[in-house]
């Protein structure tokens, strides 16, 4: 009897479980009502006011995937923002989130979290037509409007080729960029001077520069020089004079035998950093396109890219070397075991300061991808570079459907992207026109130091409004890394049609879900 | 005038002795297993519910308005449609998965039950031992993969400096991935099975081994015949837990190769099931948790028929008529042999 | 003592003999030589057991738990090593044979019944290990399922099975072997008590149909009575008595054996006869003539034996010896040879007189002349090894004593509950508290041996010891007035305090001489609890024991 009962409860239990379970599944499918609610009070001067009659303001969320280092430039502008709009009774905190769960984060808050979600997120922008065709933004363009006549919002401001990617399919802006950037070549300019070779800025440069050093090397007529080797000489050198000693003194002159691990490219299959620049350079260089309007990947048909990693695959044991992996990059350029590494720009002022210290200024050298890759150095495409870049999003949070935050919220993005000048010293060209045409950019340190050796800002091209980032991008770095991976078989043709068709089979089982 | 309940004394302490005796059985019980059961109820009942219910719908965690009822559709897709590509890797993970755990799981029993058996001689300085074999099981798997990934590193590794060699383990050919990662998982496994068969090597009735003595049964023939039958349970026990286990492997995979290496446009070589249903999740793409949910619901079918198998296998089976049967024939034909 | 050979020859011959060493002048079927039994902590659980069975004998080997009987039977089965001694089994030395090579079966306590195997399996396992074939396996599990009545049951498991079931698949797997030499190790104490009469007469049934030889470890003196053929009564690791059940039921060898054997037991009470009469108040009969003489010429006796031991278990000679042979032996390849020569045989000398003067050491005249040959030849390793002969000789008169004693303590009752409450008393906190507490200085040997001596002898020369003996008289040797002949004693008149109806028989509890006594008579004579009863004692029957060694005089 009493096994009965307690059986009997348990079913209950279970039941109530169940019920609870199933409301709280189907109330999810309810679209939860997030209509905005104009509730803008504008003062005397036509601005809004963001205190309550309790005199409280607005402290605005601010979820950014941008991680050390690039987040302390960040909040230098932050800290601005929120000096300037302190009177007003604005405020922002930011939060970085890492970029493997953000945007799992950010889906979950937003619906079941309203106390932690976000009132602004910073992303990459090539997820932005995923994200608003997911409903988790709101347009920009309706909430500058909002703000009627005192409204100086203006997309001409921004970059048309970069604010390009901040817009839905149909057309509706949904995000404010902040900025464009792409990996480049660090070079060791002084192991090309020294042994009579400039600077490539071609293709057909660029491999005669390897082919020479290696014939050095075969020769035993190269000459290398090991930064490690002088770093602590340097360091306890008194007099500039002694430091040109050391260094010149640090210069030897190798062969096959003593320097048999020096090859000129650091390139690997082990999924680093360049897979995301260099084959979506490769096929926009020559005239292609990384996706279609409809979203589905359009680099496969792309001649450049097949030439460009077949041209990888022939470097392999020859231009670079075979014990390669994402750990050895710096320190193969630092030992002069190798010439040319390509990274992301985020390192690009540590890396300087460490060589200007240790073997002088110009020792080390930016090169960008503008031209590298293209079949025909004269065609007009030829100097496009593959950019991604960070965008300011409205999140469509229950909060978010006060006007006042709504547009507190835009005045943010807004005053974050206008006045990046602190962040773009983190190697990141600002997408704002204020900012790339202000005196404070131009005459900024960074800019004149690095910035101004990578590609002109408006020479770069997104991926383009696709709902299908993870497919076409993804696939296509697959494709990169294959070419250079160990134990492959087929040719590179083969293998981009085959990174091709499983982007379609991802998209398609999307689609279909 | 109210109308009051009539009793008699008797029945009202016999009322009272029948409650206090409820309470005091079902009382306790309750107060001792409440914590429990609310954290299983919260923790695993409703997620389970609610991940069916998921699992029949199109579900987006973003919008809602998306969601699409799909009734069986997910688990349609998932065991019959060939052309979509989540029945592609969802069985090829699932293939991965359980040709590893075939390879996998004989060892991590047989190499601790050897372990075991050698401790339970008692070597000189076997409790150091016992706590040494037992050690590497203390470490999290997040600890002990980064042990592996410095022993198994390219360029840096212990392995390849101390032997001189230069093999790229985990980023080459899957089947040296896939040997490293079971090198991990004997490694950081083997101490949980190897304190339950030494725990019940220790409880075998000696005076079996003393009679194995007298009947002339020695060495591997006494292990078999003697050892191996009275540690019976704690082997199934092993076995169940150590399949379960390994179909739910995902740590070892996360921290050494996170799948990798890619061997083809499409799949990613040491991806098992627990890191494609991760990897979907975190994939970004918001209306996959319907999908999920049926994929997990899946595994958790697939492991449950496999534990249902084993328990089928393992079941005592009820003895037999044959030896009595004989034995009456050979009554029958000696009774007739004396007539 | 063996002629020595070889090791090369003894190599040769072993191989011969097919790793057995036969031996043709064994009398007995299994013989137990001076076999000892130390543990690895020191503890000796089995002190020279002697013991030869005969072919087809039934032998039990009884005592309270923890007397050394299942190790003696462990020993027998090679399952436990023998320290010392020699085991023959069948003419062959056994000590070094495996068990599978000594041709026995064994049935355990627990049953060991392989839990995975069926009955048929069960039984047939030791034939299907050696070899055999199917269906000579069938036949022979067959006739023990027969004569076992385990037919029906074949197809089993052993948890399927009942107490009494199990109990026999054991047995049939024993006889199944046609083994030479059964060994039962307390078989039927996990039966209940119905089930243990009933299996105790087919056990012995078996017995006498197989023919076999069986040894049987009991604690309890009922199944030792009614199955054996010869009882070996074994206490704190000693042998107290062997022989027939009714040997030792009439004339047990000590105090030990009398109150261990019958149930109820003997009635034990200490007396004082200095009179030549037992009296208490009123109560009062008078002793057989003889009896008190014999009685003060042992104590006498014992006095005399103990101021002897004290005597030699001083072994501050002993010491002396021992040093000056380390010295010489550290010496010895320096000296020079005439001096070592010297030196040697006056160390054999001096070991000779101790031996001839003491008796511990083993050392014989033959002996100490050979070896004082050996000083002729000046073949230093043998002189060495002679020395360390000695010396190992000389160590072991520690351990003789202490087994002459422990002999002494063994068989006295009063000892063995003594120690009995020591280990009782011995709580968990108190053996905290030990643990934290400073250990005090261990008792060497020779000074536990001293005190114990001292202690005897303190006893055997005291007052009391002296005119208070022992007396025991069996339960049904006590009779109502009247009912005996001539050797009745004089009528005491008590009162029946206690009694309980046995079925043919009853028990009545009296009080005697001070002390509590059982009567046992048949029920036809039964009397109320509570009514005044005057009884007479067979004084044939009376024994007295030494209540210090607990001996019977």
């Amino acid at each position: 009897m009493k096994i009965k009962k307690l059986l009997t409860s348990a079913v209950c239990i279970a039941a109530c479980l169940a019920v609870t379970a199933s409301a709280g599944v189907l109330s999810a499918c309810k679209k939860p009502s997030r209509e905005l609610v104009n509730d803008i009070v504008f003062d005397e001067f036509g601005d809004p006011i963001f205190t309550d009659e309790s005199g409280k303001g607005i402290r605005l969320k601010i979820q950014s995937v941008i991680g050390s280092p690039d987040n302390a430039y960040l909040d230098m502008v932050n800290t601005a923002f929120n000096d300037y709009y302190r009177s007003s009774g604005l405020q922002a905190d930011i939060t970085s989130v890492e970029n493997g769960i953000f945007y799992q984060q950010l889906a979950n808050t937003i619906n079941t979290d309203p106390k932690n979600a976000p009132d602004v997120i910073i992303f990459h922008s090539e997820r932005l037509t995923y994200f608003a065709s997911q409903k988790i933004l709101v347009p920009m363009d309706e909430t500058f409007e909002l703000l009627g006549e005192n409204n100086t919002f203006d997309k001409s401001n921004y970059l048309e080729n970069v604010i390009a990617e901040c817009h839905d399919k149909d057309g509706t802006l949904y995000g404010v960029p902040l900025d464009v950037h792409s990996g480049v070549w660090y070079v060791r300019k002084d192991i090309l001077e020294k042994n009579g070779l400039t600077m490539p800025s071609t293709k057909a440069e660029f491999e005669a520069v390897c082919k020479a050093l290696m014939e050095r090397k075969a020769a035993g007529t190269l000459w290398t020089r090991d930064m490690t080797s002088v770093k602590t000489q340097i360091e306890n050198a008194t007099s500039e004079q002694e430091k040109h000693n050391i260094r010149e003194r640090a210069w030897k002159q190798v062969g096959a035998e003593t320097a048999a691990s020096f090859f000129p490219v650091e390139m690997s299959a082990a999924d680093n950093i360049e897979s995301g620049w260099l084959p979506q350079t490769a096929v926009l260089q020559n005239g292609g396109k990384l996706a279609n309007a409809d979203g589905t990947p359009a680099w496969n048909t792309s001649s450049g890219l097949k030439n460009t990693l077949e041209m990888f695959e022939g470097w392999q044991d020859k231009y670079i070397g075979a014990n390669r992996d994402n750990q050895t990059l710096f320190a193969n350029l630092g030992n002069g075991n190798a010439v040319f590494g390509c990274e992301g720009p985020w390192w690009m002022e540590q890396r300087l300061n460490e060589y200007d210290n240790y073997l002088g200024e110009g020792a080390l050298a930016i090169l960008s991808l503008s031209g590298l890759y293209a079949d025909d150095p004269q065609s007009p495409a030829a100097n496009a570079v593959y950019g991604v870049g960070h965008v300011f999003s409205i999140a469509n949070t229950a909060a978010n459907s006060s006007a006042t935050r709504r547009v507190a919220a835009a005045l943010y993005a807004k005053f974050m992207t206008e006045n990046a000048v602190k962040y773009t010293a983190g190697g990141h060209l600002p997408a704002c026109k204020t900012v790339l045409e202000s005196e404070e950019y131009k005459t900024s340190v960074a800019y004149n130091r690095y910035l101004k050796y990578m590609a002109d800002p408006a020479d770069y091209v997104m991926l383009g409004n696709t709902q299908y980032f993870s497919p076409v991008y993804e696939q296509l770095k697959t494709a990169y890394i294959w070419t250079l991976s160990k134990n492959k078989s087929g040719t590179v043709e083969e293998h981009i049609r085959g990174c091709f068709e499983e982007a379609m089979a991802q998209i398609r089982g999307s689609d279909d879900l | 005038m109210n109308e009051q309940k009539l009793t008699t004394v008797g029945e009202y302490a016999y009322k009272q002795s029948r409650t206090r005796d409820f309470l005091k059985r079902y009382g306790m019980a309750l107060v001792f297993i409440a914590p429990h059961l609310i954290f299983f109820l919260a923790f695993c009942i409703y997620p389970l519910i609610y991940g069916i219910i998921m699992s029949l719908f199109k579900y987006n965690i973003a919008d809602p308005s998306q969601n699409e009822w799909r009734g069986f559709g997910n688990f349609i897709t998932i065991l019959f449609r060939a052309d979509n590509i989540y029945h592609k890797e969802f069985w090829y993970a699932m293939g991965n998965t359980a040709l590893f755990a075939v390879v996998v799981v004989p060892l991590s029993i047989i190499i601790p039950l050897f372990m075991a058996i050698c401790i339970n001689a008692k070597p000189k300085g076997y409790k150091l031992f016992r706590s040494l074999i037992y050690l590497p099981s203390v470490l999290p798997v997040s600890a002990s993969g980064v042990i592996f990934t410095a022993l198994f590193g390219f360029l840096f590794g212990y392995i390849n400096q101390w032997f001189g060699v230069s093999i790229d383990w985990l980023n080459s050919n899957p089947m040296l991935a896939w040997l490293v990662i079971l090198l991990l998982c004997l490694w950081g496994g083997w101490g949980g099975n190897f304190i339950i068969l030494n725990a019940g090597l220790k409880n075998v009735d000696k005076s079996l081994y003393e009679a194995a003595a007298v009947d002339g049964c020695t060495g591997m023939r006494r292990a078999l015949a003697v050892t191996l039958p009275a540690i019976k349970q704690q082997m199934v026990l092993c076995i169940f837990n150590t399949i379960i286990g390994y179909f739910g492997l995902y740590g070892q995979i996360y921290v050494l190769t996170n799948a990798g290496p890619i061997t083809d446009s499409t799949n990613h070589a040491t991806m098992s099931i627990m890191w494609y249903i991760q990897n979907l999740i975190n994939s970004g793409n918001y209306s996959v948790y319907g999908m999920v949910s049926a994929m997990g619901l899946i595994l958790g079918i697939i492991i449950g028929i496999i534990t249902a198998i084993q328990l089928i296998i393992t079941r005592e089976r009820k003895s037999g008529t044959k030896r009595s049967n004989e034995f009456a024939e050979y009554l029958k034909a000696r009774g007739s042999a004396n007539e | 003592m063996e002629e020595k050979i070889t090791v090369k020859e003894a190599k040769k011959q072993y191989k011969a003999n097919n790793g057995r060493v036969t031996a043709e002048n064994v009398n007995g079927f299994v013989v137990l030589n001076e076999i000892n039994k130390v543990y690895g902590n020191r503890v000796q659980a089995v002190f020279n057991f002697n013991l030869a069975v005969e072919k087809n004998e039934f032998i039990v080997l009884v005592g309270p738990s923890g007397c050394g009987k299942s190790t003696t039977l462990r020993m027998i089965a090679g399952l436990e090593e023998i320290t010392d001694g020699r085991l023959y089994i069948d003419n062959v030395l056994a000590n070094y044979l495996e068990s599978k090579d000594r041709d026995i079966a064994m049935v355990f306590q627990s049953y060991a019944l392989y839990p995975n195997m069926s009955v048929y399996d069960n039984i047939g396992f030791g034939l299907q290990v050696r070899g055999l074939a199917k269906d000579e396996i069938k036949q022979r599990v067959f006739k023990a399922a027969e004569i076992l009545d385990l037919g029906s049951y074949l197809d089993r498991k052993p948890r399927e099975l009942s107490g009494g079931q199990m109990q026999r698949v054991a047995l049939g797997r024993a006889i199944v072997r046609d083994a030479k030499l059964f060994l039962m190790d307390e078989p039927l104490s996990n039966l209940d008590a119905k089930l243990r009469v009933q299996m105790r007469s087919e056990i012995v049934k078996l017995h006498r149909s197989i023919g076999a030889t069986t040894i049987y470890v009991t604690h309890d003196q009922t199944e030792a009575m009614t199955m054996a053929d010869r009882i070996v009564i074994m206490n704190k690791g000693l042998v107290q008595q062997i022989g027939s059940p009714i040997e030792v039921y009439n004339n047990p060898a000590n105090v030990f054996v009398a109150t261990f054997i019958g149930s109820p037991p003997m009635n034990v009470f200490g007396a004082d006869i200095s009179g030549g009469r037992i009296s208490d108040g009123e109560q009062s009969i008078t002793l057989p003539k003889g009896v008190l003489q014999r009685y003060q010429s042992h104590i006498a006796q014992r006095r005399a034996f103990f101021e002897q031991l004290a005597l030699k278990a001083r072994l501050t000679e002993e010491k002396q010896l021992l040093g000056d042979i380390s010295a010489l032996v550290r010496q010895l390849k320096r000296l020079p040879p005439e001096q070592a020569k010297t030196d040697y045989i006056s160390i054999v000398n001096r070991v000779s007189a101790v031996a001839q003067s003491k008796g511990f050491i083993h050392f014989g005249q033959e002996q100490a002349q050979s070896y004082l040959n050996d000083a002729e030849t000046g073949n230093i390793s043998v002189i060495l090894s002679n020395l360390a002969e000695i010396e190992k000789l000389i160590k072991n008169t520690d351990l003789a004593v202490s087994g002459l004693l422990k002999e002494v303590d063994s068989s006295n009752m009063r000892a063995a509950k003594k120690d009995a409450a020591v280990v009782k008393k011995q709580s968990v906190f108190s053996k905290i508290k030990r643990l934290f507490s400073k250990k005090p200085a261990e008792e060497t040997l020779e000074e536990e041996n001293l005190r114990k001596i001292n202690e005897y002898l303190a006893n055997y020369q005291s007052e009391e010891v002296a005119t208070h003996a022992l007396v025991g008289i069996r339960p049904e040797d006590v009779y109502f007035e009247g009912a005996l002949g001539d050797n009745a004693s004089s009528a005491i008149s008590t009162r029946a305090e206690l009694v309980e109806l046995l079925g043919s028989e009853f028990c009545m509890h009296v009080s005697m001489f001070g002390a509590s006594i059982i009567v046992k008579r048949g029920v036809r004579e039964v009397v109320s609890a509570g009514s005044p009863v005057r009884l007479q004692i067979d004084m044939d029957k009376l024994k007295i024991f030494d209540p210090v060694s607990g001996k019977t005089v």
